[in-house]
């Protein structure tokens, strides 16, 4: 999968524009990085990713990068 | 748990009692009249189960705004007590038996996610893996009657794919009151970004059918303060 393949999975889920998310950006900077987001976030990396996000996991990411390094 | 009596009805035909839920300043409310009643969202504590009890309930129906975990807590808890009827949507009986689609399978980010919230590590025994089933269940809409009132139970997708909104109508068809859920809320914003959720079945269903209602109708959240819904902006 693509990074940008990766952006689109994760603007589709921070209901975001398409295009309009970057490696860059810092989560806790967003106003849709909320509990809600954060969970569906856990959801699509099991069920797209195979992975078992926790919420320590989360609470370590920072940038969009790290969310995308840990999609692999 | 303290609660709130209400008073919405006209000669007090109908009390409302509402629960705080304070971990996440949730509401369940309980209906009654001289026999019926109905629990919203119902909460794991007794309170709730004292009020009910020797009062000569016949009819208890339970009514599930939607299908997250905050609000289904306590049917096991009702069911245990009353001879009970849950009904929910489709979509909501479908979710609740599975801890995944109710999203307590994840109560390790709920307790995370509160804890932080309260600033303190807290018993959060209402956050472990919780399951529940529907007696019945309705697609697009439901109506039944509660003494004098017309109870509308009608489907509104955004938040979740289960949620609904309880319409109570006097007998002139005039909205005295709604329960919205996670739907529409006066102390926060309502988020679509849950699993499940949907923006756009929120804007294109759900928003339109809430607009439809004014001036005086009081809105009873899942969480957070009720209001009159003249004075929400949405």
């Amino acid at each position: 999968m693509t990074i940008k393949e990766k952006l689109a999975m994760l603007e589709e889920l921070f209901e975001m524009d398409e295009g309009s998310l970057s490696a860059e950006m810092v989560l806790d900077e967003l106003e849709q990085w909320d509990s809600m987001a954060k969970l569906s976030l856990i959801v699509l990396m099991d069920d797209e990713f195979g992975k078992e996000l926790s919420g320590d996991q989360i609470k370590k990411f920072v940038k969009i990068q790290d969310v995308l390094d840990f999609m692999g | 748990m303290k609660c709130q009596i209400l008073y919405p009805f006209p000669n007090d035909e109908v009390k409302i009692f509402a629960f705080p839920f304070s971990l996440v300043d949730g509401r369940m409310y309980i209906l009654l009249t001289n026999k019926e009643c109905i629990v919203v969202d119902p909460v794991n504590d007794d309170d709730g189960i004292l009020i009910l009890k020797n009062k000569g309930i016949e009819e208890l129906k339970i009514i599930l705004t939607h299908e997250h975990c905050d609000h289904i807590t306590g049917v096991k808890r009702f069911r245990d007590n009353f001879d009970c009827e849950l009904i929910c949507t489709k979509e909501c009986a479908e979710a609740i038996p599975d801890p995944r689609k109710n999203l307590s399978q994840f109560s390790d980010f709920w307790k995370m996610t509160i804890s932080e919230r309260n600033k303190e590590t807290v018993a959060l025994d209402d956050f472990n893996v919780v399951t529940c089933e529907a007696d019945n269940w309705f697609e697009k809409e439901l109506s039944f009657l509660f003494g004098k009132y017309k109870m509308q139970l009608v489907q509104s997708p955004g938040h979740s794919k289960g949620s609904l909104c309880m319409v109570v109508t006097d007998v002139r068809g005039i909205p005295i009151c709604l329960f919205t859920g996670d739907s529409l809320m006066a102390d926060y914003e309502v988020s679509t970004r849950a699993p499940g959720g949907s923006k756009k079945k929120y804007e294109e269903i759900t928003l339109p059918f809430l607009k439809s209602f004014m001036g005086d109708v009081i809105v009873y959240p899942g969480h957070g303060s009720d209001s009159l819904i003249k004075h929400l902006q949405f």
